[in-house]
């Protein structure tokens, strides 16, 4: 059989093999070209840094790129290179940061390197003998932010970003209208603050810089120009619903631990807080006596409770009462942490209360000699610590101890916590 | 024939064999690298150029949509970080700028994912609800950043943190030169490493303590133990066991002397401290307590500390070193150092004062005196002390002593409140 064609076609393959290989070869990934561009230099090319003043490149070569030509002793060449050859604004700017926080690295650390044998000995000399490093340290650092800004200039501000942040912020703060009505929203809020900051870059370019009353009316009236603008667009309910959202009175529930009100109860009860709130102030406005002030308040709050009841019912308002106490609170988080069911952080809280109230009657009983006083005490504090290693169990009572449940071992003193009302 | 057909069926052989191995090259060169972690685009918009050097060079400096076929850094920057960390490498840029570049883009990068982890939450939802939307955002974020840690040390082959290069090169200048100077001995690069690693640990350990909610049961504790050995473990890959030994003394030494100890007039030796370090270092490690927080020291620990600078100082010495533990103390050495009167007569006064004091509060307690007695045994407490302050000091400078420091003498005479002011 001859083999004559066979040869033919397989060196055909050879010489279409061969050239397909050069062919990749002519673009291969970046790194293998750029490698291939800096083969030829000496191993320590790299490192090596050009004299001052070297041109900057003017225009990359078809073989690439090599930091050679882009480093300089010059840090503005250095700089003007990297903006010549294209690298992005947001890379040159680390990398002369890079490179000047460098170079000043090796300044100071050829000042305080030597102090490092004498560490001890200047420590035990006092706070003055680091006094003088830390001046000639204090001047090296002006002298790079110095530099930092000659080179890089500010810091910079970037106008969309912040225009897409605010606006992000207004999609959020208005996403529950419809979403026509908060685009619309959103383009009051683009508005205003366009004019305000219009208004504040006037105030900053006096050359004083002083502000003036009109410059405060200017603020009050696009604030209420804005208000009028975003009541117009909202019916009532929405109006409602926006003044709850920006009042303090929608938080009520923030806190509180072992009590978790559904949307109708946040609303609710958020309702109520906001017309207390409402009342407060008018009463704050007008000419009280301190002490009658303090009364009305104070009915206004027993008022404000009586309502909420009524809204949450019996049952749910002591699980709300209970939750608004900081020592259940406490009894919550321990409890939670250890994955206990609520209603150990509950018999434990009762356990608590049953020793508050015991407490006080002995308090109240100024009969009682010294020393039945104290049997009592202990006696109340045994009971309380059976109680609380019941509900709890010993493990978790003992870690109660240390957060929130000191009072346990005051007992016997009759303080601790115990003497104190509950936290609101 | 036979020898040319041999011949012939060798070449075929051969070219057979070339074939295959050109096809293995053509193919190895046609392929991609394998899955290298993505360098996701970041889209931050464009900064504002960088300042113009001068004139000229603003005129010659190329717009960039004009060159944006040819320019060079396009063949460098790529998607894949492992490319670009290798082009940046082939166009020589220093390994150490290589990271930095590298790092800084990865931060910028993980800092949008960071922030793109807070979501829009409903309004009306219970407290509870919304801390634990809150607590699986932060468990979000921490895991961002341990996997920017991970990408980071898997593209520079070490830890690297720009936050901890950014402490080392914008915060530790002349504010805290000891720590300077104690970092600062460990060259160039290392100081960053052992920053990093500390801050990595107390991040880890706050962590931990986040999500017990602070408080820690048996468990999280044995857990930050073993955070604490692990830094350790870590930092003994950045420094030799000598340097880390170093490293701790002055460690203690400096979260010490700026927490709680002082020496002021013990004129201790550089080798006195050191040795005093290591006493400490012996009950508690300073890289612990780093993990672990600040705590207190047992009973047992302090006393074996104390009792190892005795042996250190001896008796006089120790005397002196119990003494500057004292403000009260420091406060009059410091005004009669300024004054240039030997220490002997700070102590004076700080024994009158100590013993004055004393003899105040025994006065005080005691239930056998009438408020009218407790009241005069007060004053000439105070008038004999005073007395004795204007001996030591002299007439001049006790003057000025008792303007600006001499409000203890004062006090020496105000009754318990339940028996009126000072008279």
């Amino acid at each position: 059989m001859s083999v004559r064609w066979p040869t033919y076609v397989s060196l055909t393959l050879n010489v279409a093999l061969f050239g397909a290989w050069l062919a990749t070869g002519k673009h291969p990934d970046r790194s293998v070209r750029a490698s291939t561009a800096i083969r030829a230099r000496p191993a320590d090319a790299a490192e090596a840094e050009p004299k001052a003043g070297d041109a900057p490149v003017s225009a990359p070569a078809s073989t690439g790129l090599r930091w050679l030509d882009l480093s300089s002793e010059d840090l503005r060449a250095y700089r003007d290179n990297l903006r010549r050859a294209g690298c992005p604004e947001a890379t040159a700017r680390d990398i002369m940061r890079a490179v000047i926080n460098e170079r000043f690295n090796r300044r100071r650390l050829e000042l305080v390197q030597p102090f490092a044998d004498r560490y001890w000995d200047m420590l035990a000399g006092g706070d003055k003998a680091f006094k003088s490093i830390g001046d000639r340290l204090g001047s090296m650092k002006e002298e790079r932010d110095a530099v930092l800004k000659d080179i890089l200039g500010d810091e910079p501000s970037d106008p969309a970003a912040e225009r897409a942040r605010r606006v992000e912020g207004w999609n959020e703060n208005w996403s529950w209208l419809p979403a026509s009505k908060a685009a619309q929203m959103v383009s009051i809020e683009a508005k205003y603050q366009k004019l305000r900051d219009d208004l504040e870059a006037e105030i900053g370019r006096r050359p004083d810089g002083k502000q003036t009353p009109e410059d405060q009316a200017a603020r009050k009236k696009l604030a209420d120009q804005i208000k009028t603008e975003r009541e117009a667009l909202l019916s009532v309910e929405e109006r409602e619903e926006l003044r709850l959202r920006e009042s303090g009175a929608a938080q009520w529930a923030e806190n509180l631990h072992g009590f978790e009100p559904d949307e109708q109860e946040l609303r609710a009860v958020a309702r109520l807080r906001l017309e207390t709130d409402d009342a407060a102030k008018r009463l704050r406005g007008e000419k009280w006596e301190e002490k009658d002030l303090k009364a009305a308040l104070k009915q206004s709050e027993e008022q404000l409770q009586a309502k909420i009841k009524g809204v949450l019912g019996e049952e749910r308002y002591a699980q709300y009462d209970r939750a608004r106490d900081g020592d259940f609170g406490n009894l919550s988080r321990v409890t939670e942490r250890y994955g206990l069911p609520a209603d150990a952080a509950v018999q434990a809280f009762e356990a608590r209360k049953a020793a508050v109230a015991a407490v006080e009657q002995i308090k109240q009983n100024a009969s009682l000699p010294e020393p039945e006083r104290r049997t009592a005490l202990e006696f109340i504090q045994r009971e309380t610590e059976r109680a609380l290693a019941q509900a709890l169990g010993n493990e978790v009572l003992a870690t109660y101890r240390e957060h929130g449940g000191a009072w346990v071992a005051g007992l016997v003193g009759g303080t601790d916590g115990v003497n104190s009302p509950p936290h609101r | 024939m036979n020898a040319r057909h041999g011949l012939g069926v060798c070449l075929l052989a051969v070219s057979v064999v070339l074939n295959a191995l050109l096809g293995i090259a053509w193919s190895k060169r046609a392929t991609p690298p394998a899955a290298p972690p993505a360098r996701r685009a970041i889209r931050s918009p464009r900064p504002p150029p960088l300042p113009v050097a001068d004139a000229a060079a603003a005129s010659t400096a190329m717009p960039m949509a004009e060159t944006a076929q040819q320019v060079p850094w396009r063949q460098v920057e790529s998607d894949d970080y492992r490319i670009y960390v290798a082009n940046l490498r082939a166009i020589g840029c220093p390994e150490w700028l290589v990271r930095e570049i590298l790092v800084a883009d990865v931060e910028k990068l993980y800092e949008q994912r960071s922030a793109a982890v807070s979501k829009r939450r409903e309004y009306w939802i219970s407290g509870g609800r919304r801390r634990a939307l809150a607590r699986g955002e932060e468990n979000q974020r921490a895991a961002l950043e341990a996997e920017k840690r991970a990408l980071i040390k898997e593209l520079v082959g070490c830890e690297w943190d720009a936050k901890a290069a950014k402490t080392w090169h914008d915060d530790l200048w002349g504010d805290i030169p000891v720590v300077t100077v104690l970092l600062g001995a460990f060259g160039e690069s290392r100081p960053v490493q052992l920053i990093g690693l500390v801050e990595k640990y107390e991040h880890l350990s706050n962590e931990l303590k986040r999500k017990a909610d602070h408080i820690l049961l048996p468990a999280d504790e044995a857990n930050l133990t073993a955070l604490s050995r692990s830094l350790q473990t870590e930092l003994g890959t950045v420094l030799s066991p000598a340097e880390l030994d170093e490293f701790e003394l002055r460690l203690e030494s400096v979260v010490t002397l700026m927490d709680s100890l002082h020496t002021e007039g013990v004129e201790l030796t550089g080798a006195e401290l050191r040795e005093m370090m290591r006493l400490r270092k012996s009950v508690e490690n300073p890289i612990g307590r780093l993990v672990l927080g600040d705590r207190d020291l047992p009973e047992e620990a302090q006393k074996q500390i104390e009792a190892g600078v005795k042996r250190l100082l001896g008796e006089t010495r120790f005397a002196d070193y119990q003494r500057a533990q004292e403000g009260s103390y420091r406060e009059v050495l410091s005004f009669t150092e300024e004054r240039g009167l030997p220490k002997p007569v700070a102590v004076q006064v700080y024994d009158l004062r100590t013993a004055a004091e004393q003899e105040a509060e025994r006065l005080k307690q005691d239930q056998t005196l009438t408020p009218d007695q407790r009241r005069n045994e007060l004053n000439t407490v105070r008038a004999t002390t005073a007395d004795a302050v204007v001996r030591t000091l002299g007439k001049t400078v006790s003057e000025d002593y008792i303007k600006q420091h001499g409000g203890w003498l004062e006090s020496l005479a105000n009754l318990p409140k339940q028996e009126g002011a000072t008279p």
